[in-house]
């Protein structure tokens, strides 16, 4: 029958499964593994918590007891080791913690970086992404899961920073905050700069050395912070927002001198990307080096390459300034001269035109009087007279121009050129 | 705010454009000869003040301390440093 067929060859793999089943002694392993945790020093739970544990002979262990037993075995065989792979699923819980694999073409490694460690992360690797991660191979015994606790992460060359500023670029870049248009020119002469750096470091030294000399009559303002760290880009982001809500400045200049990579990292930090941003004056970048290229400088209104070039590119040389006032000066002196020399020569141009108007006025008179003259002196009846002629007039003075005009016996007047000689009418003409 | 040099620090950018607007003034024709003078003069008092502030001999260096309403400012390196 099919049922005992079946069971007979069950029975049958069961007997040589047992005789193939070495004989192991519980107590023993659980000697060793003590044995070998005092050897590497640690505690608890102790050989006799081992013993405790440990099944009597023909008993099985408990789950909870070889996962224990296990993770012990694990963790106390190997150190803490470099491992390389390619990372997939990395999530971050929200508890902080990360979770991710390794692997490359044939195995997985569980991986969990807690969440201390996950915070200085400069941002999660990318999927498929080539790590290389330090940690201490474990068992996590509530699933009976090998797993890898990683304490260091990195990705191959500058994988993970590269990442990081590229995502948060990217970001920036999207909201247009590093558009060219956005960056505002700088002051000519401001009175009062702004400082955002470390108040001990080399940056600061050698800002007030450059505006000192350029600019003395300047004020520096500075609002100090940590520059590098855990916590320096908040600091940072915070000292920005304090100088723009005291408005006490007109340029504000953010960096410090150079350091490494990780030393720079705060100024490719989102918080301070956003606090220069949000600045109501033009911010000037100035981080590490000249080779050196931050965040900071993709949305400061002018990058410097040095904190001395930024305080060179905010003020202006007291030397310049001179020969620039100087200059206007000369230009103002020249230019009320010329004015003068114009209004003298106006001047003497106006008294010629007046003299000239009033002789060419008179002469035109005197003309026109003469020849006002001449012709009175045409028209004068006198002029007639002189020629023999005489005028005969009436005692009122009227000239007599008709014979009717003289009655009979009417004393009248003859007019001569140089005389009157009075006459009477001796008969009355007659038509 | 101390001292009587802020505010002449403040306006000598002003100043300094008001200098060249009216040196540029003056050197156009055509100025009523009163009118050039008016800005001549105001140019020397501008030149006089803007050389003023450059005479200023040591930059004054402060920290922004407190936030907010405590906001303040103190000299730096403080002085009992």
């Amino acid at each position: 029958m099919t049922w005992d067929l079946f069971s007979a060859a069950a029975a049958e793999r069961e007997a040589a499964a047992r005789r193939a089943r070495p004989a192991v002694d519980n107590e023993a392993l659980a000697r060793a593994v003590a044995a070998a945790q005092a050897e590497r020093g640690a505690g608890a739970p102790g050989a006799t918590a081992w013993l405790a544990a440990a099944p009597a002979r023909g008993e099985g262990w408990s789950v909870s007891a070889l996962n224990a037993l296990a993770r012990e075995v694990v963790e106390g065989v190997l150190p803490p080791v470099w491992v390389v792979g390619e990372v997939t699923n990395f999530t971050r819980a929200r508890s902080g913690h990360c979770y991710f694999s390794l692997r490359d073409r044939s195995a997985q490694l569980r991986c969990v970086m807690w969440r201390d460690e996950a915070r200085r992360l400069p941002t999660a690797p990318a999927e498929g992404m080539e790590v290389r991660a330090l940690g201490r191979l474990t068992i996590y015994e509530a699933r009976g899961e090998f797993q890898l606790v990683v304490s260091e992460l990195e990705g191959r060359g500058e994988g993970l920073w590269k990442l990081a500023f590229e995502r948060l670029r990217a970001q920036l870049d999207a909201e247009g905050l590093t558009a060219p248009e956005r960056k505002r020119a700088l002051p000519r002469c401001p009175a009062r700069i702004g400082v955002v750096t470390s108040a001990d470091g080399a940056a600061l030294r050698d800002i007030v050395s450059v505006i000192g000399r350029r600019a003395p009559w300047a004020e520096l303002v500075l609002s100090g912070c940590r520059v590098q760290g855990d916590g320096a880009a908040a600091e940072i982001a915070a000292a920005i927002g304090r100088l723009s809500a005291a408005g006490l400045v007109e340029v504000l200049i953010v960096g410090r001198g150079g350091g490494s990579r990780e030393d720079l990292w705060a100024f490719n930090d989102e918080a301070v990307a956003r606090a220069i941003c949000a600045s109501p004056v033009p911010v000037v970048s100035a981080v590490g080096h000249e080779t050196d290229f931050t965040i900071t400088d993709l949305v400061a209104d002018l990058r410097a390459p040095t904190p001395s070039a930024a305080a060179e590119a905010v003020v202006p040389d007291a030397a310049a300034l001179r020969r620039e006032l100087l200059g206007y000066g000369q230009r103002m002196g020249l230019a009320m001269q010329q004015a003068l020399a114009g209004a003298r020569a106006e001047h003497a141009d106006a008294s010629a035109v007046l003299a000239g108007a009033l002789q060419r006025g008179l002469r035109a008179r005197r003309e026109r009087l003469a020849a006002a003259a001449a012709r009175l002196q045409a028209l004068s009846p006198l002029a007639v007279l002189a020629r023999g002629y005489a005028v005969a007039l009436g005692a009122d003075g009227a000239v007599l121009r008709r014979p009717a005009d003289f009655g009979a016996r009417m004393p009248f007047t003859l007019r001569l050129a140089d005389g009157s000689v009075p006459c009477r009418v001796e008969e009355a003409f007659e038509a | 705010m101390n001292s009587a040099r802020e505010p002449s620090a403040a306006s000598f950018e002003a100043a300094l454009g008001r200098l060249q607007q009216i040196a540029a003034t003056l050197e156009q024709e055509g100025l009523e000869l009163h009118e050039a003078l008016a800005l001549f003069e105001e140019g020397v008092a501008l030149l006089r003040q803007a050389e003023q502030v450059l005479g200023a001999s040591e930059l004054r260096v402060r920290q922004l301390l407190g936030e907010g309403e405590a906001a303040r400012l103190e000299p730096f390196p403080p002085a009992d440093a």
